[in-house]
């Protein structure tokens, strides 16, 4: 069976075809620059076993590049794919786990669309537009909060009056759950443990996004993110957390806009406010120790990012109890030695020790950087959130042949 | 020495007369909603002419030997405690654009003591002096710095005097720099990491909203939720500021007003809710301590609300982490008792004798 995992960013498709349950991924891609407005034409880069074709093509809407998508599948029947996998950012309270969407699950979708307003809405614009255009297809949709339903509500629970915890449902949710999921049962199998009776901390650290993620017993207790995808650890154009006070004072000074304070603290701060000169924390770290009037800021940039992790990891370690790893993982996870090693050094109060000559020479992953002394063990894992939401899809699709068709299967957690 | 102690808070007036020898309050009292404005200063002269009237009986005819005059925020121009005259008062004034609520009321109350007790020498205490030198990368935020500088954006700890004296308890009589969690559990309560002397984390922010909740204040939450409610309901900064700092913490979890050592003191099943989300915060927070200094070597409660730090304390320790901890690397678990005015009463009597040493030796020269 071929899933096709469909990824929309704000601008851009993503997508993969992944035999299952083989795993073997057959094609996969990007729509660029769909938006009704370019500078530069709208493309789709297609790859085939390695082959690798630029086409241009106009495409206004998500809906389009995923209909000229399906177009360069044609010449292949092999690659026809036979159900849809949507990655979803937010799921909400209503969507506590994967979920098989029909008409009536998209438009509970839609109503949720406010707690994901960049994120949310091109993906149900194009899970609407392939159930008008491939109505046999099934699809279903896999979300970056649902991995976090788990979290205790001790731990998801904001100090703020009820009528906002209560009625407006503010509360953290979590986010990167699915690639949270995907690493932590990558280094389960490593070691041979049940998923079950796993303990870790999972450091998602992303060129864009980057959260930590407490595991427990297999289950997400604790996130960094929180009910937005802006708390948490500084971020590459994200501040991280914030006294609340100077949020009200930026909106203060922005003449109580709180989209221009949004988007400044969205898309101006973190490590590109901060340095100035760069929003990837690898240029930042590279430049560190030359000279110059900006390498004093250089520092403090890679300082602070390194720092805010750091403090997490121990208070995570702490609610996590008895770890058995520490996972790093994305694209600055899983490429930058530097990194995991100023996470990881000083910290044998939590049994931690990270090896250095192993760790400087995790090309391959997944790779074991823990020293000898180590209790606890540090991974570098290559997280594959397409992989991962093509095993939930096709769990699902399992799922509902084995029921019958009277019941419609909704909101389950495939993983219980 | 006889200290009448005066703190300003942003709705509060707290007074305090105090024997700093014998270490006991000889008067003290409160006046609550009290909140400065430049049209007040005649009600506020009047207010401290019942007080010193007070102290006056209290000493045989004589006033306080010192008024020592705290304030919550004090910035990175007072690591230190001062005496109030021209040059920290100028200082003073240049920190009202970072503290708009706080500055203004303690320096009206400079004025209206000197205006009283022309003789009488005036401390400025601050509850922020021993954060000031914290180390760089705990005090950024991940803004543009050149922004942040301008302003002040910086974190700070507000209970320093609790912090620096709790730490000092565990210290002396030891070699080495020891690794401390120090706990202040006041109405907003505070983790600082300490090695030896120095704070090297702290969990509030540059106010104390950051961080854990406290009676009223809401602590660490997404940076976003504000900007969600004044796109949902229109609301502008003050009256979301009202609600995280007025509305929230144990207030808005238990629907009533709450002290954490009635929180934590009762069995009440409709409080556990609030005491398990503290409890858990509490637990993140020490985690972050220990990372940022490696190791622990005690864990210091201090504060107000020693009774609920009791309950934490045994409710940390037996946590599975901090309890495998403290049988692989033994911890110690300590209770500071003094008071805040005890505390402030002591750093007011030192600055003095330091302004009287100091005199004494120009004179001499």
């Amino acid at each position: 069976m071929n899933i096709m995992v469909l990824n929309c960013g704000s601008s851009s498709l993503k997508y993969k075809i992944i035999a299952m349950p083989g795993e073997v991924e057959l094609a996969g891609g990007e729509a660029q620059r769909v938006s009704p407005k370019t500078t530069e034409p709208s493309r789709i880069i297609h790859r085939v076993r390695g082959k690798e074709s630029t086409h241009i093509v106009p495409m206004k809407t998500h809906a389009e590049a995923f209909g000229e998508v399906m177009n360069l599948l044609k010449d292949n029947p092999e690659l026809k794919p036979d159900c849809l996998g949507h990655r979803v950012v937010h799921g909400g309270s209503r969507f506590k786990g994967s979920a098989m969407m029909d008409k009536h699950s998209i438009a509970d979708l839609e109503k949720i669309s406010g707690l994901a307003p960049l994120h949310n809405p091109p993906a149900v614009g194009l899970l609407k537009a392939c159930d008008d255009l491939y109505p046999d297809l099934p699809q279903t949709a896999v979300f970056d909060t649902s991995f976090h339903a788990t979290i205790p509500n001790y731990a998801s629970t904001y100090a703020l009056p009820e009528q906002l915890r209560v009625d407006e449902g503010i509360r953290k949710y979590g986010f990167h759950g699915t690639s949270h999921r995907f690493v932590v049962e990558e280094a389960a199998r490593l070691m041979g443990k049940p998923m079950n009776k796993f303990n870790a901390v999972s450091c998602h650290l992303g060129s864009g996004g980057a959260s930590l993620c407490a595991v427990k017993n297999g289950k997400s207790i604790d996130n960094t993110m929180g009910y937005s995808p802006l708390q948490g650890l500084m971020m590459s154009t994200r501040s991280g957390d914030l006294d609340s006070a100077i949020v009200l004072n930026l909106m203060a000074q922005h003449n109580g806009d709180p989209d221009a304070v949004e988007n400044r603290l969205n898309k101006q701060s973190g490590v590109l406010g901060m340095s100035g000169i760069s929003s990837d924390i690898r240029d930042i770290i590279s430049r560190g120790d030359k000279s110059g009037d900006d390498a004093a800021q250089m520092r403090n940039t890679a300082s602070l990012y390194v720092w805010r992790i750091r403090k997490y990891l121990g208070a995570y370690l702490s609610a996590v109890g008895n770890a058995d790893a520490v996972i790093f993982t994305d694209t600055i996870g899983e490429t930058m030695p530097q990194v995991r090693w100023m996470v990881c050094s000083d910290m044998e109060v939590f049994g931690l020790a990270i090896d250095s000559e192993k760790n400087d020479a995790a090309k391959e992953l997944p790779a074991d950087i823990t020293a000898k002394e180590s209790r606890v063990r540090i991974f570098a894992i290559a997280t594959n959130e397409e992989l991962a939401i093509a095993r939930q899809t096709f769990l699902l699709l399992d799922k509902q042949s084995e029921k019958n068709q009277e019941q419609e299967p909704q909101d389950e957690d495939i993983n219980p | 020495m006889k200290i009448l102690i005066l703190k300003t808070g942003s709705y509060s007036l707290e007074y305090c007369y105090y024997a700093s020898e014998k270490e006991t309050s000889l008067f003290e009292g409160r006046l609550d909603n009290y909140r400065y404005s430049a049209s007040d200063k005649i009600a506020l002269q009047e207010v401290l002419w019942d007080i010193l009237k007070l102290c006056i009986d209290q000493s045989n005819g004589k006033g306080p030997d010192a008024v020592a005059i705290y304030s919550k925020f004090g910035g990175e121009a007072f690591p230190q405690p001062a005496i109030a005259d021209k040059d920290s008062l100028l200082k003073m004034k240049s920190l009202i654009p970072r503290a708009p609520m706080q500055i203004p009321g303690a320096l009206a109350l400079v004025e209206c003591c000197q205006r009283l007790m022309a003789e009488t020498p005036i401390v400025l205490v601050f509850g922020t002096s021993f954060f000031v030198p914290l180390p760089r990368r705990e005090t950024m935020y991940g803004l543009d710095p050149k922004s942040s500088d301008a302003q002040g954006i910086r974190r700070y700890g507000f209970h320093s005097l609790f912090h620096e004296a709790a730490a000092q308890s565990f210290n002396k009589d030891k070699e080495t720099s020891q690794k401390i969690i120090s706990i202040c559990m006041g109405a907003q309560p505070e983790i600082a990491a300490i090695m030896g002397r120095s704070p090297v984390m702290v969990t509030s922010g540059i106010t104390p909203l950051e961080g854990l909740p406290g009676h009223t204040t809401c602590g660490e939450i997404d940076p976003s939720i504000s900007l969600i409610l004044a796109k949902k309901f229109g609301w502008g900064p003050e009256k979301i500021d009202e609600l995280l700092t007025r509305e929230s913490g144990l207030f808005g979890l238990c629907g009533e007003r709450m002290t954490f050592d009635e929180v934590f003191l009762s069995n009440d099943e409709k409080h556990r809710a609030a005491r398990e989300i503290f409890q858990y915060r509490l637990m993140l927070s020490c985690g972050s301590a220990l990372a940022a200094m490696g190791g622990l070597d005690a864990i210091v409660f201090s504060g107000r609300y020693l009774a609920a730090g009791k309950f934490l304390a045994d409710w940390l320790i037996a946590q599975p982490f901090f309890h495998s901890l403290k049988k692989e690397r033994p911890y110690e678990v300590l209770f500071f008792t003094k008071s805040l005015e005890n505390l402030i009463a002591q750093k007011a009597a030192v600055t003095v004798l330091q302004q009287n040493n100091a005199e004494y030796n120009k004179e001499v020269s």
